[in-house]
This record gives structure tokens, sequence and C-alpha cells, in this order.
């Protein structure tokens, strides 16, 4: 490359009005080894901010690397989220209406309400048949223990 | 980085079984598994039949035929849902549970207690679980009053199936 136009280039650069090109090409001759001994500061200068756009682009790829990690683990979150409550939901007891009593006698459903309240006695009619009061005597030794 | 990816999704997946996993009682996976059947009597009580007449809010039953892997599961299961909480009352014959009255565990401060009623006759299996705002020494009392409240609302006891 021509002296004088290194010269010209060299000077729009210090001074901020080089364009890419000019940058360029003052980049590949400092890279070269014909530099003349007058220029070597420059060169040292050039290879210092080549070092640096290194550097930069390293640490965009990490970013790049870390957003690409993130995003993985928030996709596998979300899996795990939506498995828990697929799991939830398909396994959950197959019953009507939570707010509403049922009975199921011999595999049949039955909802009205005095047919499921007699099914509800027999069944604490079965419990009952042993001796309330030794029962609850019972308790009230267990709770005067706790107190 | 490959490996610790794999980590952290098994990690939130059984952090997703833990949470499915505290909700149940084992006793509702048996009334899950046997209250269907034919030979069964399943029965879910809430605020609409039980209403402001009892403290109990929530009532569930089964009453089963008398089966070995039936009164197994029964037993096993509430071995595991009565830890940490009290025996009220459990009769014994020849080492195996005839009845019992147990209250789970609860938390400090909760006014919520749950109850497990169970009843193993030659024919016939019952077990009972409650849960309501009342403490152990009040359980026969609203046994009472829900017993009461059934009878009252129809006088006449239809007869089930045999169980």
């Amino acid at each position: 490359m021509n002296r004088d136009i290194i010269d010209v280039y060299l000077e729009k650069y210090m001074a901020g009005d080089s364009s890419r090109e000019e940058e360029e090409l003052l980049r590949n001759y400092f890279r070269s080894a014909d530099v003349e001994p007058e220029l070597k500061f420059y060169q040292a200068l050039f290879a210092y901010t080549d070092s640096e756009r290194d550097t930069l682009k390293k640490t965009k790829l990490s970013a790049r690397t870390l957003y690409r990690s993130f995003r993985y683990f928030a996709a596998a979150a979300a899996a795990c989220l939506v498995l828990t409550v697929g799991l939830l939901y398909f396994t959950r007891s197959e019953k009507p209406n939570i707010s509403h009593s049922y009975a199921y006698v011999d595999g049949k459903i039955y909802t009205d309400a005095d047919f499921v309240g007699q099914c509800a006695l027999e069944a604490l009619i079965n419990l009952d048949e042993e001796d309330s009061e030794i029962i609850s005597s019972q308790i009230e030794i267990i709770n005067s223990i706790l107190e | 980085m490959k490996q610790l990816k794999y980590i952290l999704l098994l990690s939130f997946f059984l952090f997703g079984l833990g949470m499915y996993a505290q909700q149940n009682l084992e006793i509702e996976a048996v009334f899950d598994e046997f209250g269907k059947q034919q030979g069964s009597i399943l029965i879910e009580l809430e605020k609409d039949v039980l209403g402001e007449n009892t403290r109990i809010a929530k009532y569930k039953s089964l009453v089963i035929k008398k089966q070995d892997n039936v009164l197994e599961a029964i037993l096993e299961a509430i071995e595991v849902d009565i830890e940490g909480g009290l025996k009220l009352v459990e009769t014994k014959k020849d080492g195996r549970i005839e009845s019992g009255r147990y209250c789970l565990s609860r938390e400090k401060d909760s006014k919520t207690y749950e109850y497990v009623l169970f009843k193993n006759e030659p024919k016939r299996l019952t077990l009972v679980y409650l849960r309501g705002n009342f403490p152990p020494e009040r359980l026969e009392r609203e046994l009472k009053k829900l017993q009461n409240l059934f009878i009252q609302v129809n006088n006449k006891q239809i007869k089930l199936s045999q169980v």
C-alpha cells in the first residue's frame, strides 16, 4: 500500500472520520510484516483494537449461549408444569360435581339427597353398634392426658 | 452442560410429582379402588346434605363385603394416614383390628380435624372419613347428630343390597 495513502487514512482514522473500508485497509496493512519503522506505534495500536474486537465477539457468543440455555430451562420447566397439571387432571377421581353429595351402590350412582342420606345412615349404624359410652369415656381419658 | 439440563428437568418433574402425591390420603385410594364395585356402597356427603346441622364439613364412607385384599388395603392405608395422629379407640381380636377411631395429624393452629373410623365385622367392612371443625371429644356427638338428621329426613330405612 502507498505510504501517502496510509498517512491520509491514518489521519482520518485518528480524527474519527475514516470509513469502514479505510479502517479495514489500515488493519490489513498493520497486520502484515511490511510496516515501516516510524509506523510501528500504529501497528501496536491496531493490534490492541483487534484483540478487543475478538474479546467482544466472545462475550456476545457467551451471552447468546446463556440465552439459549435459559430458553432450554424455561422450556423444560414449562413441560414439567404441563405434565404435572395433566397428571392431576387425568388421574383425579371420577365423581360428580364436588359440591353435591352422591352414593355409589353396587357401582351405580345416586344423587338424590334423601337416598344418599339413607345410605349414609346404614354406615353410621354399623359403626354405632358398639357401646358409645365406652368410646366417649376413652376419648375423655386421652384428652385429659393431652391437656 | 447437557447433564445439568437433564438434572434440572428431572428435578422439576419430581417436584411436580411431589406436589401431586401430597394431595391424597391413602384411604382416598381405597375409596377410589373399591367404592364402585359390586357389593359396595360408597357415599360422599357435602354441605348440600350436611347443611348447618352438623360441624362435619365432609363425610365419606365405604361399606363393602369382606374380602382379604380389601381388608389388607384398608389396614395399610390407615396405618400410613394415622402417622403422627391419635388413636382414639382401637379394639383388636387375635391381633387384628376389629374397630378403630383415629384422629389424623393436623397443622398446629388448624381448627380442622380429620377422622378415620373403621369397623371389621365377619361379613363386612366399614370405613369412614370425616372432616370438620370439632375436636375428638365432640366426635360422638357429631356422629349422633348426623344419624338423627337422616332419621328425621326419612323415617323409612332403605334396605340396600346385602353387604
